[in-house]
């Protein structure tokens, strides 16, 4: 699903972001990539979604060299990747519904199929009832799951989160990954940052580590 | 992992995608209205003057067709002539294709009507001949649609035995006509320069939509949106702001026509000529409200392309 060989991403002033990193994560997998802050981890996300371009090196998703790729293929590449932040970036002065359905309008899904899928998704997330409520009087747990019904409503192939529980506290946190896994068990390929080492070990999955823009550790399937 | 069958059919999503457009660039528009109504207010405003303008232009073309386009000609005859070579010289005239009408003043009706314009009567008595020659006024045909037409007339009536002398009386209108032909000119550049401030004005409107949907167009990027499905929405915005400008200008210059109808027709009757007021009509109508939208269109996409293609999430 994913191949990193040899990538390195220096910024334009001349900070080294990631260095020589190989990896490749299958279709079906799940892991995790750890690391201090500033070790690289939202780097290599972008890298991975296409929001900065790699400096050297080549990055492969689902079979296409995505440095090389103009930049109008981008918003189709980007479809099939269901993109979750710390910060769930939902539309404010839009509803729940909306928001969850805004993929489906811009694939150009048959409009008469929307109101079901954004109930399948909301449902997932188990905030079926809060369809027709503004974001903002939601609660930051809320909030996320509401970002991850939009990240999944496509029922993408891949699914990448970065610090997707940072803002949470340890239950709601297991609660998401718990989400996360389902996802995979569906047949989604997930990868997921976060410098949660705690909440990380209790759930056996491959474990990439960064530091200083290096890996230095891939573990498989580590139980603490 | 995508379904082709959960898809609508190509033709049917474009109309749907439009209209998906449309609302949401409704949806903008009316989230604040008022800024929305003022907007439209000023291109309309932009737009009407040099649509007024060249109302008034047309009817003062109205006007001036409606006068004797051709002036005329004043044929000042010979001193002494006798009455055969007068006859022949009128018969000659009415007998030419180029010629409308001819009036024969005597000397003596000359003379009087000059002691009565000016007062001189008991010293014009008290001259031993009458020093007013015969006058011919000959009206060119109105067929003639060029000066040079005229001029032709002109010169060869000039030669007439009893003739000594020619006037064509048609600078006034030579200087009406280059009047018009300047407001032509003037319109046009008001047109050029009203249209670029309208294109300016629309695309710093939709400029600082853009910008204030940042965040959402950030978004839009993230989930795989096209920079022409974010683009859509703002084109449809060009579009109303130069459509309603457009009405809004037809409008202006259509109450302002109502408010200047008495005192024009009061002028053209002082003038002669029955006359009523000339609109916009139907081809500046729709030449007005095509022209405004697609200006709108125009300064929409310039002004949200670039921007769109910067933005990206970061």
């Amino acid at each position: 699903m994913i191949q990193l060989n040899k990538v390195s991403k220096r910024y334009a002033h001349g900070q080294e972001a990631l260095l020589n990193i190989s990896l490749e994560l299958k279709k079906g997998e799940m892991a995790f990539l750890t690391g201090h802050s500033g070790a690289g981890k939202s780097t290599l996300l972008k890298l991975i979604t296409m929001m900065e371009r790699a400096s050297t090196g080549e990055v492969i998703f689902d079979g296409v060299n995505v440095n090389r790729i103009s930049k109008n293929k981008i918003p189709f590449l980007r479809r099939k990747i269901g993109i979750i932040f710390q910060d769930p970036h939902l539309l404010k002065d839009r509803s729940v519904f909306e928001n969850v359905s805004l993929p489906l309008i811009i694939t150009g899904y048959r409009y008469q199929d929307i109101g079901k899928r954004v109930r399948a998704a909301l449902d997932k997330v188990g905030l079926l009832h809060k369809e027709n409520v503004m974001p903002e009087t939601l609660s930051s747990g809320e909030q996320q799951r509401i970002g991850i019904a939009r990240a999944i409503i496509t029922k993408p192939p891949l699914i990448i989160a970065d610090e997707p529980t940072g803002n949470l506290d340890p239950d709601l946190s297991q609660d998401i990954m718990q989400l996360f896994e389902q996802f995979n068990q569906i047949g989604s390929t997930v990868l997921i940052a976060s410098h949660d080492i705690g909440l990380i070990n209790q759930l056996q999955h491959r474990r990439l580590t960064l530091k200083g823009g290096q890996l230095i550790r891939d573990e498989e399937g580590y139980m603490v | 992992m995508s379904n082709k069958e959960n898809f609508t059919p190509f033709g049917t999503r474009r109309v749907l995608t439009h209209l998906q457009a449309l609302m949401t660039s409704l949806g903008q528009l009316s989230r604040s209205p008022w800024a929305t109504l003022i907007t439209f207010a000023v291109i309309g405003i932009a737009l009407s003057l040099p649509m007024g303008f060249s109302v008034v232009l047309k009817n003062v073309q109205v006007v001036s067709g409606s006068l004797h386009d051709t002036g005329q000609i004043s044929l000042y005859l010979k001193s002494n002539l006798d009455s055969d070579t007068l006859n022949q010289d009128l018969n000659v005239l009415r007998a030419d294709q180029g010629v409308a009408g001819v009036k024969y003043i005597t000397p003596e009706d000359g003379l009087a009507e000059f002691s009565k314009q000016s007062g001189y009567t008991n010293i014009l008595k008290g001259l031993p001949n009458n020093p007013i020659p015969g006058v011919i006024v000959v009206q060119p045909s109105p067929a003639f649609k060029f000066d040079w037409q005229v001029q032709q007339l002109y010169q060869r009536i000039k030669q007439l035995p009893g003739v000594s002398n020619a006037q064509l009386d048609m600078q006034w209108l030579q200087r009406l006509k280059a009047i018009v032909a300047m407001g032509h000119r003037a319109t046009t550049l008001l047109l050029i320069l009203f249209a670029v401030a309208v294109l300016l004005l629309i695309g710093n409107t939709i400029r600082l939509t853009t910008q204030h949907y940042r965040e959402e167009i950030e978004i839009i990027k993230l989930l795989g949106g096209t920079n022409s499905f974010i683009r859509r929405p703002f084109l449809y915005s060009g579009a109303i702001y130069g459509f309603s400008g457009g009405i809004v200008a037809w409008f202006i210059v259509d109450i302002a026509l109502h408010f200047l109808q008495n005192p024009i027709s009061e002028l053209s009757s002082l003038y002669g000529s029955q006359y009523e007021t000339v609109g916009l009509g139907m081809h500046s109508t729709l030449l007005l409200l095509i022209g405004g939208t697609f200006l709108g269109v125009l300064a929409a996409y310039l002004a949200a392309n670039r921007y769109i293609r910067q933005i990206s999430f970061k």
